[in-house]
């Protein structure tokens, strides 16, 4: 059963367009020019309970926009929006009562208390029981190893100690869907780990359906089996990330081992040298002639070893939003 | 040339704000009056029907400041600034609560607290210095001067939580917050008691919320309001009361459409 529909939804925004310089500024006093920005220009997909996707796009393209249709923010231009059954726009108690919405660049802590203090306000927001509140807070705080910071004032903690804590606050009210945005943004490789296991392991206790944006590809390419892609606020493409690869992936890559030294210019000649540490060497190959080119370095170089590999994620969507692929 | 580039770009900015030019132009207009009110008062004083005297005066100053310290509300920059242009109002937004509600909760201690220290002022004056006032007394008039403050709360509360909506519409809300301030100091008697004015303007004062948020309760505390014009002035607040909480539901209702979270 699907948790998210979402039909032809379109969210426009009104922008003000003044001129550069003081003849601008004097015309804006009395004609001014508003623009309509298309920020979410006829998106539809669905996404079945318990699914965990990232939504990838530049900055601009229209995911935060799109979460806070979901969440019940913002009022859809045209399109409509289904999140359990219910429309957000009403933020019904029913409704609010089953997601979430963590937005790695704002917070809701208090700043001048501990978080623990913040937790025990949206136990009353939520109406939490005791005894789930304390078995709630036990457990996560358990996952997210910070029972010793719950007393510490929120201004004293680190970036990582506080979005752990801002993550607790947000899902203490255990909801079926976990909207993310941005989770792991500004945090060090460890905390980001960290995150992302938790997020792994909340979706698999919980059974929640979480939509995830991050500009780090490797939290999507982690946790999410499936992704959907939005540029210019319209759906790009929707599907599993080795679809994805397959779709946009123009090139393969070709991790090889030398026997014996090689000229870089010879090699070259059948591909872009991404890197050459003798005796590793890694190409990118066009991906229709990645066999044949394999089976001409057997032939013709000194090979100890030669592995087939898909280009990375990273690089496939830099390569879509720069316009590189021609599709 | 480099000042003259500065200046230039400095009155450019002045002219992106055409609402706060204006508002800014009425609050540059109202502080002199204020002052020419005052001494319109003071010249005057044999030919008005006010009957005050140094005592009186002093009293009403003092309970005033001890009023406003529980009355004055101080929510709309929060609402405005924080919430609204900051996009602070996503945390309410999707929580199932009231966000009215959660703001009066995060306001009302801030009122307890500060009133607190009113009456350790009031304490200080009264007993300390031995300075004496007239006070309310009577069972029934006492209980009615309660009901008056609670009520003079809730038009306070109503008023700035309007206030701080209309950033829902604005770019920069701080001129219209400082033309309701002056709005306050002049018609909410903080400035001189609306009986020295000038009847005209003492009847326009009465037809504004102003003075039913600290100037009628601080006259009921004081015992100046005869128990008949209590009741009469609690009616109207109620008045008020339900004028502000429609307008505040239409603000609400219509600004959260066109709120966006800062961002796309």
């Amino acid at each position: 059963m699907d948790s998210i529909i979402v039909d032809h939804l379109q969210k426009d925004y009104s922008v003000f367009r003044k001129k550069p310089g003081l003849k601008g500024a004097l015309s804006s006093l009395f004609f001014r020019k508003y623009e309509t920005k298309q920020a979410v220009n006829d998106v539809s997909f669905s996404i079945g309970a318990g699914e965990l996707v990232g939504f990838i796009g530049p900055n601009g393209a229209g995911k935060t926009t799109t979460l806070k249709c979901l969440s019940g923010l913002l009022y859809p231009t045209r399109g409509t929006v289904r999140v359990l059954g219910f429309d957000p726009w009403q933020r019904k108690r029913e409704f609010l009562t089953q997601i979430s919405l963590v937005m790695g660049q704002k917070n809701q802590l208090w700043w001048d208390l501990p978080a623990m203090d913040t937790f025990l306000l949206n136990k009353e927001m939520y109406a939490i029981d005791d005894a789930k509140f304390k078995k709630t807070v036990s457990e996560l705080v358990d996952i997210l190893d910070v029972s010793r910071l719950l007393t510490v004032q929120v201004r004293k903690l680190s970036l990582g100690e506080r979005m752990k804590m801002e993550i607790i606050a947000a899902i203490i009210h255990t909801p079926n869907i976990l909207f993310l945005d941005e989770p792991t943004i500004g945090l060090d490789v460890v905390i980001q780990k960290q995150m992302r296991d938790f997020i792994r392991e909340y979706n698999k206790r919980y059974n929640a359906t979480i939509v995830l944006t991050s500009h780090y590809m490797e939290d999507v390419k982690q946790l999410a089996s499936r992704i959907i892609v939005i540029d210019h606020g319209a759906l790009l493409f929707d599907g599993s990330l080795v679809k994805f690869i397959d779709t946009y992936g123009k090139d393969k890559i070709l991790s090889i081992v030398l026997d014996d030294h090689v000229k870089q210019d010879q090699l070259k000649r059948l591909g872009v040298v991404l890197s050459y540490e003798y005796p590793k060497v890694t190409i990118r190959v066009p991906r229709e002639k990645t066999k044949d080119i394999a089976a001409l370095l057997l032939r013709k170089f000194p090979i100890d070893d030669i592995n087939i590999e898909e280009q990375d994620i990273e690089d496939v969507v830099r390569t879509v939003f720069s316009g590189k692929t021609g599709e | 040339m480099k000042y003259i580039r500065i200046f230039l770009l400095y009155f450019q900015q002045a002219f992106v704000y055409r609402g706060r030019s204006v508002v800014w132009f009425f609050i540059s207009l109202f502080n002199p009056l204020i002052l020419l009110l005052f001494w319109y008062a003071a010249l005057t004083g044999g030919k008005t029907t006010v009957s005050w005297s140094l005592s009186d005066v002093t009293a009403y100053y003092v309970l005033l400041i001890i009023s406003a310290s529980f009355l004055d509300i101080h929510i709309e920059e929060t609402v405005a600034v924080y919430d609204i242009s900051e996009g602070g109002l996503n945390a309410y937004l999707v929580k199932p609560i009231s966000y009215a509600l959660v703001k009066l909760c995060n306001e009302l201690p801030y009122r307890l607290l500060q009133g607190s220290f009113g009456i350790i002022v009031f304490c200080i004056i009264r007993f300390g210095l031995g300075i004496s006032f007239s006070l309310v007394n009577g069972i029934f008039e006492i209980i009615t001067t309660v009901c008056m403050i609670l009520c003079a709360f809730c038009v306070s509360f109503l008023f700035k939580m309007i206030v701080g909506l209309s950033a829902f519409w604005t770019t920069d809300y701080t001129g219209l917050a400082e033309m309701t301030g002056v709005l306050i100091l002049l018609f909410g008697g903080f400035v001189i008691p609306l009986e020295f004015f000038p009847s005209f303007w003492h009847t326009v004062a009465t037809y504004t919320p102003f003075p039913y948020g600290t100037y009628f309760p601080v006259l009921a505390v004081e015992g100046r309001l005869a128990l008949g014009e209590m009741w009469r002035i609690i009616g109207i607040q109620l008045g008020w009361i339900f004028i502000l909480g429609v307008t505040y539901r239409w603000m609400w209702k219509r600004g959260v459409r066109l709120y966006t979270g800062v961002g796309i």
